[in-house]
């Protein structure tokens, strides 16, 4: 068994690796820097190529770049270079160029705690670029789930020919725990397009509505924008193209939600109030339940490792028997809306919110919830 | 050994003390079959300010990864006592007494060493403070065998640095023997 003690960070790093990224462009910024510093150290290594950027708006234009030519690629940043990267994750989401950017949260606005833990930024990875699009957004709580969750995000990344977003926060980057590398993973590889250079499409609809994306430099000639396009790559303004477009990109990923949402279920099968969270928050969700269990309350945790697209059928089925459910972030509710839609009118939603930078206590939720 | 054990190594920025819990993590992680998680705190400068590494250690799965009811405190640094001590009816608490000038009240057991100064005696410097800080504890503690740390030290240092650290470490181990419960 090969077991190593490692950081959230370095955990991230090691994933990547494993799911076949060999190009890393970025800037470095805290809480992310160690996922670069590993990048910098093992990509040359594996024959990789590190580069670093100017900044995080040409890191993540170096990435799509690399990404086009067929190498799985990535970046990792924090929340104000992620808002630096958002032009160009609308140009990745219209180009429909895969491609994997971490970030790792920390307390904001702008500049904000630069070394303190958040999740405000879960809202801006959904709508954080400009016009109709769908984003894949993962976020694990642990060392194991962001090793593993970061493969399904170079997956998804390439099954569905988009960005994902790796959501991590401060707390989890900087934790040092147990990594047990799994000795079989899935990795899914680029489809390469049926047709030879000559008569290639790279928005061919004929074909799926994922057509196959052609490595530039292997002989195929074609043409990427960010502006509306047709089946060939160039700019169109006719409006019956652009709606079969808009439609298609947001639809491959929502009509996809299914195999896309992960959830993961703690002492729920007897539970009448229900925690839900994400990230980090879970491990003082978690063991919130275990302290109120005692108390014999009977309580259990819905834990979302996938955001976006929103889990709605997963939350709106596992509330119908809840008398209450609450909502753990820590950020001032920026799901809430989100979730309280999904469930009925009459079973209530209570937020359970932290946004001074520490972590989220087990004895908060759990006072919390003694409150009724 | 009781759960869930957490261990807090604390100073200033630059003494280590991150290191030292960092060492005790590996230890513990990799070669004694537990679990642990360890955590750091520190300012956006890199050296000065108080600095603090959490270590929790236990045989079960460890879910909430920040301490919760410190066992074990060492400090090294008034700045990081006044930071850090507080809540301490079930702590042990051991300062450097050359350091820590104002030491707190209501801890379950206070210990009192001249950490630094030992070290530079050994040693012939204060560099290895941090690693005689991580003996004391592995002593106190009685989690981990001290032959695990000097795996983790083997793996980590070279040459002088490494017969430093194991002189420091194996002096700290014996210093914390004699305060063992």
């Amino acid at each position: 068994m090969n077991v190593k003690m490692v950081t959230g960070n370095e955990a991230a790093a090691l994933g990547a690796l494993r799911a076949g990224c060999r190009f890393y462009a970025g800037y470095p910024i805290t809480p992310s820097s160690e996922i670069m510093e590993n990048m910098s150290r093992d990509l040359p290594k594996v024959c990789g190529k590190f580069i670093q950027m100017e900044d995080e708006i040409a890191s993540i234009a170096a990435i799509i770049g690399a990404s086009l030519t067929g190498e799985k690629s990535m970046t990792a940043t924090s929340g104000p270079g992620f808002s630096l990267m958002q032009e160009n994750l609308g140009f990745a989401a219209m180009g429909e160029i895969p491609c994997v950017v971490v970030n790792v949260q920390r307390g904001g606005p702008s500049t904000g705690l630069p070394t303190r833990v958040a999740q405000a930024d879960v809202m801006q990875a959904r709508w954080g670029t400009h016009g109709d699009h769908e984003i894949i957004a993962l976020c694990p709580s642990s060392i194991q789930e962001t090793y593993e969750l970061i493969i399904d995000a170079f997956n998804f990344s390439e099954i569905y020919r988009t960005p994902v977003v790796f959501l991590m926060d401060e707390a989890l980057a900087h934790i040092r725990e147990k990594l047990v590398i799994p000795e079989n993973v899935t990795i899914i590889e680029r489809p390469k397009p049926k047709d030879g250079p000559k008569d290639y499409k790279p928005f061919d609809i004929n074909v799926g509505d994922i057509p196959p994306l052609a490595n530039f430099g292997s002989g195929y000639k074609y043409h990427i924008t960010g502006l509306v396009h047709d089946e060939t790559g160039f700019p169109t303004d006719d409006p019956q193209i652009t709606t079969d477009l808009l439609k298609r990109i947001t639809t491959k990923i929502s009509k996809n939600s299914s195999k896309i949402v992960k959830t993961k279920t703690f002492m729920t099968d007897d539970a009448e109030i229900l925690l839900i969270s994400y990230g980090s928050s879970v491990r003082a969700a978690k063991e919130s339940v275990l302290q109120l269990r005692n108390d014999n309350i009977k309580v259990g945790l819905l834990q979302l490792l996938t955001i976006w697209p929103f889990p709605s059928s997963v939350i709106h089925e596992i509330s119908k028997k809840m008398k209450r459910i609450y909502l753990v972030e820590m950020n001032l509710g920026q799901l809430y809306a989100e979730t309280r839609i999904v469930i009925d009118s009459n079973i209530p939603l209570i937020k359970v919110n932290r946004i001074d930078g520490e972590l989220i206590t087990p004895c908060e939720i759990s006072s919390k919830v003694k409150e009724g | 050994m009781k759960n869930r054990y957490e261990i807090r190594f604390s100073g200033s920025g630059g003494q280590g003390m991150i290191t030292a819990g960092k060492i005790f993590s590996l230890a513990a992680g990799l070669y004694s079959g537990k679990n642990a998680v360890q955590s750091q705190s520190y300012g956006a400068a890199s050296r000065g300010g108080a600095s603090k590494s959490d270590v929790i250690i236990s045989d079960e799965e460890i879910i909430y990864p920040r301490a919760m009811e410190i066992d074990l405190l060492i400090v090294l640094s008034g700045e990081a006592c006044s930071a850090y001590c507080s809540n301490m009816a079930n702590t042990t608490l051991i300062v450097d007494e050359n350091l820590v000038i104002n030491v707190p009240h209501g801890y379950k057991q206070l210990i009192k060493i001249p950490i630094t100064e030992m070290t530079k005696k050994i040693t012939g410097s204060t560099m290895s403070s941090n690693i005689f800080s991580l003996g004391i504890a592995v002593a106190i503690s009685n989690i981990i065998e001290p032959d695990t740390v000097e795996k983790v030290l083997k793996d980590k240092f070279k040459n002088n640095v490494l017969e430093k650290n194991i002189q420091a470490f194996n002096k700290g181990y014996e210093m914390g023997l004699k305060y063992r419960e």
